[in-house]
Formats: structure tokens, sequence, C-alpha cells
């Protein structure tokens, strides 16, 4: 305790010195005893796809520059003025270079993505693939998988449990799809709705997929698809019909 | 995992192994999931989490146990990692290492809004961080 408190005002000094006269020796030396902070602070953030050494070097270079900006006058001790440039450069500069590319925020693209590759190594695989082969095949972390997964279950439920908009007559998605808890479980069930969704056209799959899972009106799918609200509307019951079809035969057959 | 939603207290007991913040990253993540913060503050919440946890295994042995506690009010989120290990006995020459635990502590501020470390001597009992959350 009492080497560290000698060795704490023994920088203060050097500190209170070298804005006095700028003697790049004492410089050196002041640098020099603080360094210990910068490989705390490389080790703590290391191991997550940034190397220790270019986090060592950055907070070294962010300690060289708060060195340089230290003014005693202000009252704050030298060491509690140097950390928290370190930490904030040494964070920022890990944000910026993290090896590992996070899937976009946005949550529509990050599932599309998601959905691409699982449909992707499914193929391939011959089985569902696990959350850490998803991970590899994108080049994400596997967390970013896992929460990806979470957000593609919270949207699918709120789709089944939400009307499209409020100035639709269309009644909730649930509500086309059979009454029968057994309905509901496999509604729920993302390959079951995936290989259902499978068995229509294209424009009654898009229109499925942008009214009940991007929770689009009528109006925005309209406009989206370059079609008139009316044949959305004709289109969206027809789909929905052959989708109940579809679910109930997958039902008898399981 | 004990989940108290009356109260708003989620809590967790793990093992003090490192493959164990995958799991604190997660369960942070989701217990912010409803909160209107934006992703970089809840990226710094997971990160200060981790961080407080990693910090507790460093000093347990593989058999310890970290006690973590999530406790969601209007406008805070208060997070509590403490060991379930005693302090051990302080031999009377041994000392605090000052300066490390102000780095930890530095650090942990830079990602949260308030920090307290609770310790005896070298040993960490707990830690706790404050967060604001967007009204």
């Amino acid at each position: 305790m009492q080497r560290a408190q000698e060795s704490a005002s023994n920088a203060e000094r050097l500190a209170a010195e070298y804005y006095r006269n700028r003697d790049p020796d004492l410089r050196d030396q002041l640098i020099e005893s603080q360094l210990y902070i910068a490989k705390i602070i490389a080790r703590k953030f290391s191991g997550r796809g940034v190397d220790y050494d270019d986090l060592f070097q950055v907070a070294s270079m962010a300690l060289f520059k708060a060195t340089e900006r230290y003014d005693p006058a202000h009252g704050v001790k030298f060491s509690s003025f140097v950390t928290p440039s370190m930490v904030g450069e040494v964070k920022n500069y890990f944000r910026d270079r993290s090896r590992t590319i996070r899937l976009p925020r946005n949550g529509t693209e990050r599932l599309a993505r998601l959905e691409k590759a699982r449909e992707a190594l499914t193929a391939s695989l011959m089985r569902s693939p696990t959350a850490q082969e998803l991970a590899e095949n994108m080049h994400v972390s596997l967390e970013d998988v896992l929460e990806a997964l979470e957000i593609k279950g919270a949207m699918q439920m709120q789709s089944l449990d939400a009307s499209p908009e409020t100035d639709d007559d269309a009644a909730p998605l649930s509500a086309f799809l059979g009454v029968e808890e057994r309905g509901f479980s496999n509604f729920e069930n993302n390959d079951t709705i995936r290989r259902a969704m499978n068995t229509l056209p294209p424009r009654e799959r898009d229109v499925v997929r942008l009214r009940f899972f991007e929770n689009l009106s009528q109006r925005e799918t309209s406009q989206r698809l370059h079609i008139s609200q009316m044949t959305v509307s004709r289109v969206e019951r027809k789909a929905l019909s052959a989708l109940k079809k579809v679910l109930d035969g997958m039902g008898d057959i399981e | 995992m004990r989940n108290q939603y009356q109260t708003g207290i989620v809590e967790l007991t793990i093992p003090a192994d490192q493959s164990m913040l995958l799991v604190v990253r997660l369960t942070t993540a989701g217990v912010l999931a409803r909160s209107a913060i934006g992703v970089d503050k809840l990226d710094d919440a997971k990160m200060a989490v981790e961080e407080a946890c990693s910090c507790l295994m460093d000093q347990l042995s593989a058999t310890g146990r970290i006690y973590l506690s999530f406790s969601r009010g209007k406008h805070h989120l208060t997070v509590s990692a403490r060991s379930a290990d005693r302090c051990p006995e302080m031999e009377d020459e041994q000392t605090a290492d000052p300066q490390e635990l102000d780095v930890v502590k530095c650090l942990l501020e830079t990602l949260v809004d308030e920090v307290d470390l609770n310790v005896c001597g070298k040993w960490i009992r707990e830690i706790r961080m404050r967060l604001a959350l967007a009204d």
C-alpha cells in the first residue's frame, strides 16, 4: 500500500514538473510510470476479436496525448485524468475494429440474412443447422445469432396476435389459420410456416410476408408491389385460404 | 433462474467459469430488450456486466459461484454482481491493490452511469452498477 502511494505521489510530482518545463525525459518517465494502466485496459478489452498489441498501442497513444493535455491547476490527479482518456480511446477503437462483423441492427434485414443462411445450410447439411454453424457461416458471433433468433420469434408472435392495421377489415392472421391449439403450435413452428409459404405462388407469398411479417398496411403493400389495394385484398384472402388448407393438411399428416 | 416480474427483479446464479459470460451477456440483453435505450448503450451495459462478472471470476476457484441480479425500476436498472464465496481471512501484511481496482472502476464508469465497488482488502465482494433508462 505504501509503495503504491509513493508511486502515485511521484507521478503527481512528475506531472506537475512536466507541465512547468515540458522536459521530454520527464514526459517519458511519467508515461512509463503509467503504462501499467494501458496494459490493464488492453487486457480487459482483448480476446473479443481485437489483438492485445493493437489495444495496448491505442492505450499508450491515448496516454501520451492525455499527458500533453494535463493541467494540474484543474485539481484532478494525473492518473485520474489519463485513465478515462485511455479507456475511452480503447473502447472507441474496439467498437470500430471488432473482428466479428455484427449483424445489421435493422431487425428485418438481420432476419433476412439469417434466414438466407439457414436455408442454405439446411440444404447443404440436410438437417437444421446449429446456432454455432449459422454463426460460422455468417462470420458473426454466436451471441448475434442467438439474439437474432429471439427477435425472429418475437416478430412472428406479434404477427400472429395483431391485426395488420386498424383501418382494415382484416382479422388477425391467426383467425384464418384455425382455432385449435395444435394449429397455433404448428403456426409457431418456423419450419412449418416456411414450408407452407413455399407452396404459395410468388405474389401471394409476397403479400403474406409484407402484410403479416413486416406488418405493412394494405396500402403500403400495394405501393411496394406496384399493384392496387383491391388486388392486395383479393390476393391476401386467397393466400390465407390456401395456407389454411396446407397447414390443416400438414396437421393431419403429423 | 428466478424471475420476479412483479418486483422487476431478475436473478441469476452462475458457476465461476468464463464460458458463462455468454449467458451473462444474453441475460443482460434480454432484461434491457424492452427498454428504450440505444444499441450502443445496450452494448456498453453488456460489456460492463460481463467485465464485472469476469473480475469476480478471476478471484474465485472453479467451484465458485456468482450471484447476479438485475433490478429494473422505471428510470434505472441496477445490476449487482457478487461472489457467493466468503471474503477470505486477510493477513495483516496483505494490502489492497487500489491501482487495479481504480482502473476497473474507471473502465466500468465509461460503460454505465454509476459504479460502486464493495471490497474487503484485495477481495471484491460486490460490484453494483446503475444505468439510466430512456423515458
